[in-house]
């Protein structure tokens, strides 16, 4: 698998596979709130807390475009236990919605793959 | 009591000295945004209200009780004087004097008596809540607070092992509660505080999490989706081993290594908004969580639903009042509308969206605040 992003992980965690889904605006969050987030790997510009607040217990990994471990989104990932990958940079295009992906956070960095779905 | 009005050099030995702090906090931190709340225009709009109000607020407080007492009734639970909140006294009146200095708009001599007061009563709270050892900031004692120091003995006998069913239980309240709190707070840390680490004899830590303010408060929004909060301010009490534990003046535990949650032996949490600590048992813990959870479903759907300048005046308004713990217990009745100073500007801050306004430059320990002229 190539890797497609690294940044810098929030905590130690094994490899994680999920669904690429870019969140960008309440709607995108209350959409998933009022069906299911469980098995979505969320890429998000901001680092600020509450954008991904009612489903982050259910995420599979966060992806987050800005930020540091100890920006609020990466609070909140280290107390839900939610792998998450700060200051993601892509190597080239981000995947598109409904990829499957890796996070792997088991190593020096965070990192990004595309998995076969 | 008066406060002193201080000399233009000890003015600027003070900005000196939190000038590279606050720099380096930032940039640890680094930008604050949210796609739920713009962050950064209701920063600019209350450290603006912050800079040109704070100063008489401060006399007022100042002239019904003593700094130095209000300080110390940080060494109690749930009074909101902690580690964020003394904090944030001096620097959000420095962010709204950076912003108007940009703009062009600060009387330098009337700077130096206004950030006196500030500065002059921060200390002096400061050094209190720190039991008079000499440092006034966790900063400056290598990230370490420990307000609650007389209480920790009692804590201690009232802790309860940790296994894997229950920590799985504990995690999730932990997380849930930290989250709603985020969300409660417009995206501030200031509702839930880290201190530690307490030594225990034992060779282990203990990591005190305070979680304020979960119920109905004066936030105009919490009491339509938080009144089924079963409890109003709560302690989490965490033993930690083989973990180093720090804490920062943003009231944030950073642990070595990151992901302390596995190191945890033993749990308790208490119920400390009704005077002394009640410890909550698991049932009591469940049902803390599921209120959270859906209290912060909500929360969430009501914030979504709000315009952007009903989001920057709210958010305006919980950094305003970070002020608010130290007037309620002095008694004094302060005004804390807001926006209500900021109006001349008001256009151009609700315009920000992502990093403050600043130098194009990158900043500096001596730029990051500037020195009186």
């Amino acid at each position: 698998m190539a890797d497609l992003a690294s940044g810098t992980k929030v905590f130690d965690a094994s490899p994680v596979r999920g669904t690429w889904r870019m969140l960008q605006s309440p709607d995108d969050v209350l959409a998933l709130m009022d069906t299911t987030a469980e098995g979505i790997v969320a890429c998000v510009a901001d680092a600020g807390a509450t954008f991904l607040a009612p489903i982050f217990d259910e995420l599979t990994a966060v992806v987050c475009l800005s930020g540091t471990p100890q920006s609020h989104i990466g609070i909140v990932s280290r107390e839900y236990q939610v792998p998450c990958v700060m200051a993601a940079v892509f190597d080239g295009d981000q995947p598109a919605d409904g990829d499957a992906v890796e996070v792997d956070c088991s190593g020096e960095q965070g990192v990004v793959r595309r998995a076969s779905s | 009591m008066s406060l002193t009005d201080w000399p233009k050099e000890r003015v600027n030995q003070e900005i000196r000295y939190h000038s590279g702090i606050a720099l380096a906090l930032t940039e640890q931190r680094t930008a604050l945004e949210s796609a739920l709340i713009p962050v950064s225009a209701y920063i600019l709009v209350a450290c603006v209200e912050c800079y040109r109000r704070y100063p008489e607020m401060i006399e007022e407080i100042a002239a019904a009780a003593a700094p130095e007492e209000l300080g110390r009734a940080g060494h109690r639970f749930a009074t909101q004087i902690d580690n964020v909140h003394l904090w944030a006294l001096p620097n959000f009146a420095m962010i709204g004097r950076k912003v108007l200095a940009t703009a062009g708009l600060v009387d330098w001599d009337e700077d130096r008596r206004r950030m006196a007061i500030v500065f002059d009563f921060w200390d002096r709270a400061a050094r209190a809540y720190r039991f008079d050892d000499g440092t006034r900031q966790a900063w400056d004692a290598g990230g370490v607070a420990t307000p609650y120091r007389a209480q920790v003995p009692w804590l201690v006998e009232h802790l309860r092992p940790v296994d894997g069913e229950r920590l799985g239980r504990v995690t999730r309240l932990n997380a849930l509660l930290t989250s709603y709190l985020f969300l409660l707070w417009f995206d501030t840390r200031s509702g839930y505080q880290d201190t530690g680490p307490y030594q225990l004899d034992d060779g282990r830590v203990l990591l005190l999490r305070a979680f304020n303010g979960l119920g109905p408060t004066h936030f105009p929004w919490s009491g339509a989706v938080a009144s089924e909060l079963p409890f109003r301010d709560v302690i989490g009490a965490f033993v930690l081993d083989g973990v180093d534990l720090r804490v920062t003046d943003f009231g944030t535990s950073v642990t070595t290594p990151a992901d302390y949650l596995s190191h945890v032996e033993e749990f308790s949490l208490f119920d400390v908004g009704r005077g002394a600590p009640q410890p909550i048992d698991d049932d009591g813990l469940d049902a803390l969580a599921a209120a959270a959870k859906a209290a912060q479903r909500r929360l969430y759907r009501t914030i979504a639903g709000m315009d952007r300048r009903a989001k920057i005046d709210a958010g305006a308004y919980v950094y305003f009042t970070f002020l608010r713990p130290f007037a309620e217990l002095a008694g004094a009745d302060l005004d804390w509308t807001v926006p209500r100073d900021s109006l001349d500007l008001y256009p151009l801050l609700e315009l920000v969206d992502g990093a403050l306004p600043g130098p194009a430059v990158a900043e500096t320990a001596d730029t990051y605040y500037s020195a009186i002229p």
